[in-house]
């Protein structure tokens, strides 16, 4: 109960540390070769060379739940980081309750290629879309070929976007799960693709470094430019500023480089943080979570001028 | 005793051989095929020089069937609208010259002209061209379903295991076929692909990677490859 009271003192009162200053810092289990943040920033999931696996609170580094034993091949957690989801080797995608000890199993039946927790306790798989509270498929999802490479939900929960490894950028109504419409402007694969806060825009980042801005009422093409970095994989609107923190891969070896701020409407760009860093915008402001070894220090960054 | 057991086997055999049954008309045929390929086998007039048995070659000649292209993973770095190109490598570029030629199939072994083939590849030194269109192409099988290219040898991408080029197939009727092509001269197998091959997780199937054939002078060999492509219907 103690810890609980800390986490949510520590929650509350980390926004009014002054920016750039280390709000907290805590020591890991071990050091991670992977690492995933929830969106709300409260679980953070380590996962080791042995793929030990470990769901912690944040910021108290309380224990959670304690995953080992899996030949895992990915993971995601939800928005919220009530669960885990684990896809193993033999084609299964194992739920894992952050909160109690309920673990649930999807049988996907084939190699889990993508896989990304979205709100509304949706859980994309490859090209299904399921509802892990009945644990039944909602839709399928469509590419001409290729896998699904990028999935977001708008903030009310009407429209569903996707990028296709066919490059195409879709968009769906969640009541009826048709799809409305969809965005063929793209050479290579979409990798990176959000919501703005208010709905109206779809932010797409290709992994050839373009960022590309679509209205979503006609789905047609607002503006599009190059970022000037890598491959875009991810990225993140900061509330209404217009500017988008978008993480980048070096193309060369397909590993994590760094994240930039650029702004949408201007194009201007500032370097955020490095390749040790995931970045989370929670409630309008930038959280950066840096690892060194086993130790994880988070930030709150501040948004340029202009 | 023994031979007469033979003999009588060998009558059975023989009027096997001559009956007709309709729930199994291939056999006799297959039988005449295996014997007619053995035949030519030991006049000649068939080299198989394949690691493969008389019966998998019977089989083939029987069974127009071709079993389909397993599925390998698209990428990244797909890009749509590549300009058609059947030579890829500009004079002066490094790397073994590569020449990947085959025919696109439907699963019934009918040859698929205007079949569409996206090709794409990294350069000799695992680099993927992401802005331009360099080791990328857009071909159409010509009307016996056969393609061909001029390219290089591609480098080891470092986010891979093993040198690959992926391909993207499609044809009227039939569903889009996203497969990679590795070599069986890749290091990463030394020389045993059939034992080697899981040690790049991506490769779905031992299938996919192709016996690689040297040809030309000492001073300018080329690495030839076959890879045959066979669609399933929609």
């Amino acid at each position: 109960m103690i810890a609980w009271i800390l986490e949510f003192l520590l929650l509350v009162l980390m926004p009014i540390v002054p920016p750039g200053t280390p709000s907290y810092e805590l020591k890991l289990p071990f050091t991670p070769i992977y690492k995933m943040i929830s969106d709300h920033g409260n679980v953070l999931v380590v996962v080791n060379k042995q793929l030990s696996i470990r769901a912690l609170a944040l910021p108290s580094g309380r224990e959670l739940r304690n995953v080992d034993g899996h030949n895992a091949v990915g993971g995601a957690i939800s928005p919220s980081g009530k669960w885990l989801a684990i896809a193993t080797r033999d084609n299964k995608v194992i739920l894992y309750s952050t909160a109690t000890k309920a673990k649930k199993m999807l049988d996907v039946k084939k190699h889990v290629e993508t896989m990304t927790f979205l709100d509304k306790g949706l859980l994309q798989v490859n090209k299904t879309l399921w509802d892990i509270s009945v644990m039944r498929p909602v839709v399928t999802l469509k590419t001409e070929f290729g896998p699904v490479t990028a999935v977001a939900i708008s903030r009310d929960g009407t429209r569903l976007a996707t990028g296709g490894g066919d490059t195409v950028v879709r968009l769906y109504d969640t009541k009826s799960w048709k799809l409305i419409s969809h965005y063929n402007g793209l050479k290579l694969e979409p990798f990176g693709l959000s919501f703005t806060p208010d709905g109206s825009r779809l932010i797409v980042g290709g992994i050839d470094d373009r960022l590309t801005m679509l209205n979503v009422s006609d789905f047609k093409e607002i503006k599009s430019f190059h970022s000037g970095e890598s491959g875009v994989t991810g990225v993140e609107p900061v509330g209404k500023s217009g500017w988008v923190a978008v993480h980048y891969i070096d193309a060369r070896t397909d590993k994590p480089k760094a994240w930039r701020l650029v702004n949408i409407n201007s194009g201007s760009n500032k370097s955020l943080s490095g390749a040790k860093t995931v970045v989370k915008i929670i409630d309008g402001k930038i959280l950066c979570f840096r690892f060194e070894g086993k130790t994880l220090t988070a930030t709150i960054e501040e948004l340029p001028h202009g | 005793m023994k031979h007469k057991v033979n003999k009588e086997e060998n009558a059975k055999r023989t009027n096997k051989e001559k009956t007709f049954d309709p729930q199994d008309d291939k056999r006799p045929f297959s039988i005449k095929r295996r014997r007619f390929l053995m035949r030519a086998a030991e006049l000649g007039a068939l080299v198989i020089a394949s690691p493969l048995s008389l019966a998998t070659v019977s089989r083939a000649f029987v069974d127009p069937n071709r079993p389909i292209t397993p599925h390998d993973e698209l990428g990244p770095f797909y890009k749509r609208d590549t300009p058609h190109q059947d030579i890829l490598r500009a004079p002066g570029d490094p790397g073994l010259p590569l020449k990947l030629s085959g025919k696109v199939y439907s699963e019934k072994g009918f040859e698929l002209p205007d079949a569409t083939l996206e090709i794409w590849q990294t350069n000799a030194a695992g680099i993927y061209d992401s802005i331009g269109n360099r080791y990328r192409t857009t071909l159409i099988a010509d009307p016996k379903g056969e393609y061909d290219l001029q390219s290089v040898m591609p480098g080891h991408y470092p986010a891979r295991v093993c040198q690959h080029v992926h391909y993207l197939v499609r044809a009227e009727g039939h569903k889009p076929l996203v497969t990679q092509l590795y070599f069986a001269t890749d290091p990463v197998f030394e020389g045993d692909p059939d034992k080697n091959f899981h040690r790049d997780p991506v490769i779905e199937s031992r299938q996919l990677v192709r016996p690689v054939t040297i040809t030309g002078e000492p001073d300018s060999v080329t690495a030839n490859v076959t890879f045959d492509l066979v669609l399933e219907k929609l």
